[in-house]
């Protein structure tokens, strides 16, 4: 079965390492797997986006038009698809989209907001039905901060959807705000 | 081993398995990564001559100067690089400097749209230095292929004694796919470096260097021919034919998805992959050997569809070759401004194969303001 995931954010937040972990570990565990970049010309604040499709069989189209899960880290409308399951950033989603706050998850449990997209690869692990294994994580991720970054992923992987409800109640809006591209109004 | 790896990462693989010693390149924009592969290794690996120049005229002459003295040697560029490459490439050309140049196209013309995937350079490889030549190029699809026709390149370059393009575009060389590149590398045949011009010259068969018509052999060798016709077409002759014999040992291309559909397809590098989901109702020709253009294989095949189509992200440049190949009417997609989706090419085959026109609806301008791009420098 092929599943095609995408990421949309802007320079910065980490759609890349996301991207570039979750298909390493694919990899690792004998998947075929597409990993494409598509990106603007400055290296922050701009739009920065990843597919990533895995499946048992080689994958002739890498480019996702339509996904089966997109994660959201900015809402610059970029990315002009539809996602069957969406999940963003708490603030930026839609009627139906699951929002996380994962920028301030990572804040106060692992004392940098950038942690927030391992928390947010965490998730995307569970819903793709790809199981935690934390020797394919570890070889997967870079070796600095790996043991913070494992926690993370775990602390994503694990979150349940009452948790999730819960947090999406009480967390005030929650993004990267690491550069203003990011949170300013696309129109 | 299996691993992740991207088409650049491959590009830069292919050539060294293929026994490039030397690499010269200016970053830019989405070729950026072959540069940087490079550098890297060159600092593990003493006998591998790196050089970051200061532009791309530098980078191709550079490249010239390590083939003369008998590196197998490599540049990797976009598009307006490789419009800054042209002297270079006609002098390779008429010298006959075997080395390779790769070109990852991004939107033109200009500084255009640097991260967006093109193929706008497809003539440039062709016509783009001055004065008749006959190049030879190839396209991959993808990160295995990238690798394998790296090797094909180099071993071309070798064989034709000229400059050999790869080219690829944004999405081929951003593309990462699980390929073992030690398994695919040891089933490779390497050919070996020909003689270097400079050697050859020491050795008493004397070589010309200032890129002018001279008498090579003969009674008059070393001196100009640069008013004789004669020796004008013996060596233009010589050089296309040993060329054209070259590209026939590599006369690579895919003709496949459903064979017997009453369509042909012809695409090539990323838009064959996103055009894939058409597998079921069309037929595809997809060349890899991109120049010179294949065709007697185009002749043999496009007369079993009652219509043919090239897909491209550029406004006809293939379709353009492929008609005059197979005198008849090649019906166009273009895929322009980076937006290659399967979306525009459905929306693209509908709309020509109902008798509309090429060209896409151009929308209107916008009444509101939109996000704007930060201006990259590419």
């Amino acid at each position: 079965m092929t599943t095609r995931i995408a990421l949309d954010g802007v320079g910065g937040q980490g759609v890349r390492v996301i991207a570039g972990v979750l298909g390493a570990l694919l990899a690792r565990m004998g998947k075929e797997v597409t990993v494409l970049f598509d990106y603007d010309s400055s290296v922050r604040g701009s739009m920065s986006d990843a597919f990533v499709i895995f499946d048992d069989r080689p994958i002739a189209n890498p480019v996702v038009e339509e996904a089966d899960i997109m994660l959201k880290l900015a809402d610059k409308g970029h990315l002009r698809i539809t996602g069957r399951k969406v999940i963003t950033d708490l603030g930026l989603g839609r009627p139906g989209d699951e929002q996380i706050p994962f920028a301030s998850l990572g804040s106060e449990h692992f004392g940098k907001e950038l942690f927030g997209n391992m928390i947010a690869l965490g998730r995307l692990l569970r819903l793709a039905s790809i199981d935690f294994n934390e020797a394919a994580i570890r070889a997967s991720l870079p070796q600095r901060f790996a043991d913070e970054n494992v926690a993370a992923i775990r602390f994503g992987y694990e979150l349940t959807s009452e948790e999730i409800g819960r947090l999406a109640r009480a967390a005030p809006p929650s993004r990267f705000q690491m550069n203003a591209a990011a949170t300013s109004p696309s129109r | 081993m299996r691993k992740l790896t991207q088409g650049n990462e491959a590009v830069f693989r292919g050539a060294v398995a293929a026994g490039a010693r030397y690499y010269a390149g200016y970053p830019i924009s989405p070729s950026t990564e072959i540069l940087n592969v490079a550098s890297g290794y060159a600092a593990e690996h003493p006998e591998f001559g790196f050089l970051q120049a200061e532009d791309e005229i530098a980078s191709a002459n550079a490249i010239i100067g390590a083939s003369l003295a008998g590196a197998k040697s490599f540049t990797a560029t976009s598009g307006p690089g490789f419009t800054l490459m042209q002297e270079a490439i006609g002098y390779a050309q008429k010298v006959g400097v075997p080395c390779v140049i790769v070109n990852v196209q991004r939107v033109g013309p200009a500084t255009g749209m640097p991260t967006m995937p093109g193929q706008g350079d497809v003539m440039q490889v062709r016509f783009g230095s001055t004065g008749d030549y006959t190049p030879l190029a190839f396209y991959p699809n993808g990160v295995a292929e990238a690798f394998r026709v790296t090797v094909d390149a180099f071993n071309a370059a070798e064989e034709s004694l000229s400059p050999v393009v790869i080219l690829s575009d944004t999405f081929v060389a951003h593309l990462n796919e699980v390929v073992d590149l030690d398994d695919i590398g040891a089933g490779i045949d390497v050919v070996p470096r020909s003689m270097p011009a400079l050697a050859q010259h020491a050795a008493g068969s004397p070589r010309f260097f200032a890129g002018v018509l001279m008498y090579e052999q003969g009674p008059n060798a070393g001196e100009p021919a640069t008013a004789d016709a004669d020796e004008y077409l013996r060596q233009f002759y010589a050089a296309k034919r040993r060329h054209l014999d070259v590209a026939s040992r590599y006369a690579r291309f895919e003709h496949g998805w459903n064979v017997d559909a009453e369509t042909l397809v012809i695409c090539y590098g990323i838009v064959s992959r996103v055009a894939a989901p058409l597998a079921p109702d069309f037929a595809l020709f997809r060349p890899i050997r991109i120049h010179p253009i294949l065709a007697d294989e185009l002749r043999e095949i496009a007369p079993r569809y009652r219509e043919v189509v090239c897909i491209e992200a550029n406004d006809g440049q293939y379709a353009d070759l492929a008609e005059l190949a197979i005198h008849r009417e090649v019906k166009r997609v273009p895929l322009l401004g980076g937006r290659i989706s399967l979306e525009a090419v459905r929306d693209g085959l509908t709309r020509v194969l109902g008798g509309g026109p090429s060209e896409p609806p151009v929308p209107p301008p916008p009444t509101e303001r939109v996000a704007p791009s930060p201006l990259g420098i590419g």
